[in-house]
């Protein structure tokens, strides 16, 4: 699954870098010019980030964590009410909400993680319905279950003495797509690393791993706190695109469609959260035209990945692909 | 400071009514290897789960070099030098075999913060050196060809070794054994006590729980008998099993079993 042989085969990684750059430049123009589309490549992104940031907490360090949907909504409600409440620029208040997502998560992984398995699973879900229910009873912060209207795109930025402004969706696009992928590359990077062994460790057998020095509890917090930020970053861009914020997009349910993402990706891969984000993005959106009998298709499909390609969809492919390469090499 | 590496005192460990360790003294000195022996349900595995800080004793102290250590836990102890295998294998299945010993090198990295995020030079070197030296004491337990494959696939005895290499990636002072020859076979023994022995002669100190006579007679230098969580004798191996006081708690049944 992870060791260090498989890593090293196939192409360089600035290969891939090179591709998926390419990739995202090019994807813009294949919506044309339609604002829904280009709305849902947005999020598509963001669920990556998402995805990625919970496979860090519930594939590496094996934390069944179900209250990702809390970290987005302080990430989302944290930056508009910096900006229009306390007058931030748009960045510091993004890396200010960051950062509140990432320390709620280290008090959440402070308490929470003394408990295992479901009983994990259970608390880190409370603090979901706990965060979803302030959000809705706070009317005087946060306009409660009306909402927050008009809220302004990040303000324009010059590059190379060209102005880009975020109220197109496609520059947004590029934006939040950059902050994927440095996430992507900073997750990737320190997973190689010994941290990466560390959580592993963690996540395969608490007592083996204090064994061998390794403060599990410690870890387990690392864990929460990095993967909150990374929610809470991509929090901070949700309103941006949306213009408005409602509590309900942070209910307890889309805890479960990360979750859904991480699992049919395939968990404890960096790329499988990322595949599991742009199908289970896109499905609902390609079966959209059949009604409401798409909620059918959808959990067909999920049964079926689950049933078929019990390590998600990355999983599926490399075994395929190992059978494939057995029979016609027959060494081994 | 005492030629002791480890130095117990009154050690008591009491789940609720039952007296699991009872008032256990233990000196063992430097470079040697220690057993402890007893029948089952003597103590032996509390007592190790005690002095490598899986448990936290009821009452009594425990000093490793000379430091106080009985508060401290299992982690914090190897960062010392202390390092423990367990008598029910827990190897990190889902990973290979070399990343399972890589993950032993824990308390051992020098890596600047940055270069996390940013690998440079030093990353690079202690990604190399923890490959090499865990390949090396892969070579140790013989494991050196599985270093790829999954290490819940490996035998039962295979997996025995591998925890043994994982343990020893964290460069101990005091390595435990908790029955580390249950389950293998003769060959597996045999080459289980050399291995023992030239840990010794590398510096450091063994205690190995363990049922085997033919190892624990062949490899310790001491042995200590428990019976009902209490001391019931200790001494070489020869004083051992000419002990009536063993011979009737434990070593009699034993000895006629394995006769043949």
């Amino acid at each position: 699954m992870s060791n260090q042989a498989s890593q090293k085969s196939s192409f360089p990684r600035w290969v891939w870098f090179a591709l998926v750059f390419a990739a995202i430049a090019v994807i813009p123009m294949l919506v044309g010019g339609s604002a829904y589309w280009k709305s849902i490549l947005i999020s598509i992104v963001l669920n990556i980030m998402l995805a990625m940031s919970l496979n860090l907490i519930l594939g590496y360090t094996g934390q069944l964590h179900l209250g990702h949907s809390g970290f987005f909504g302080v990430g989302a409600y944290a930056t508009t009410l910096l900006i229009q409440k306390a007058g931030f620029n748009f960045w510091i208040a993004m890396v200010a909400s960051s950062m509140m997502a990432g320390v709620i998560g280290i008090l959440l992984a402070f308490f929470a993680t003394r408990l295992k398995g479901h009983y994990l699973a259970i608390a880190s879900m409370a603090f979901a319905v706990i965060l979803h229910q302030i959000l809705l009873n706070w009317d005087s912060m946060t306009s409660g279950p009306l909402g927050i209207y008009g809220i302004a795109p990040p303000p324009a930025m010059t590059i190379f003495g060209k102005l880009i402004k975020f109220n197109d969706q496609v520059n947004l696009f590029y934006l939040v797509s950059i902050f994927a992928v440095l996430v992507y590359i900073f997750l990737d990077n320190i997973l190689r690393s010994p941290i990466g062994e560390t959580l592993r460790a963690v996540r395969e057998d608490e007592v083996s791993a204090a064994s061998l020095g390794i403060n599990t509890k410690l870890w387990k917090i690392f864990s929460f706190g990095v993967g909150a930020a990374i929610a809470g970053l991509a929090g901070s861009f949700y309103p941006s695109f949306v213009g408005t914020l409602v509590p309900d997009s942070f209910a307890v349910v889309e805890s479960f469609t990360y979750l859904a993402m991480v699992i049919v990706g395939g968990m404890g891969t960096m790329i499988g959260p990322v595949i599991g984000a742009i199908v289970l993005t896109l499905l609902p959106e390609v079966l959209r035209d059949i009604g409401d009998a798409r909620l059918l298709v959808y959990g067909i499909t999920l049964t079926l990945v689950i049933l078929f390609m019990p390590g998600g969809i990355v999983q599926g492919f490399k075994s395929l692909i190992s059978k494939k390469t057995s029979t016609t090499s027959s060494s081994n | 400071m005492s030629n002791n590496i480890l130095e117990v005192k009154g050690l008591c460990k009491y789940f609720g009514g039952v007296k699991a360790v009872d008032g256990i003294d233990l000196q063992i000195p430097k470079n040697t290897i220690q057993a402890i022996i007893g029948p089952n349900g003597a103590g032996k595995s509390t007592t190790l789960n005690l002095l490598s800080g899986t448990y936290f004793p009821t009452h009594g102290s425990i000093q490793f070099e000379g430091k106080d250590v009985t508060s401290l836990s299992l982690h914090q102890r190897v960062h010392l030098g202390v390092a423990r295998t367990f008598q029910k294998i827990r190897l990190f299945k889902q990973l290979s075999v070399l990343d399972n010993v890589i993950a032993g090198f824990h308390i051992h990295h020098h890596i600047p913060l940055w270069e996390y995020i940013i690998p440079g030079k030093a990353f690079k070197k202690d990604r190399l050196d923890c490959q090499q030296e865990a390949l090396d004491l892969l070579k140790f337990v013989g494991l050196e060809h599985r270093a790829y494959d999954r290490a819940g696939s490996l035998a039962y005895g295979q997996q025995r070794l591998l925890e043994i290499a994982r343990a020893l990636a964290t460069r101990p002072k005091l390595f435990m054994l908790d029955e580390p020859a249950a389950g293998l076979n003769d060959t597996e023994v045999q080459f289980l006590m050399d291995r023992l022995i030239s840990l010794k002669n590398k510096g450091i100190t063994i205690v190995v729980v363990e049922h085997n006579m033919k190892l624990v007679m062949n490899v310790a230098d001491q042995i200590f008998v428990m019976d009902h969580g209490e001391y019931l004798f200790d001494g070489k191996p020869s004083e051992i099993q000419s002990n009536p006081k063993v011979i009737a708690a434990y070593l009699g049944a034993e000895i006629e079993v394995a006769h043949e």
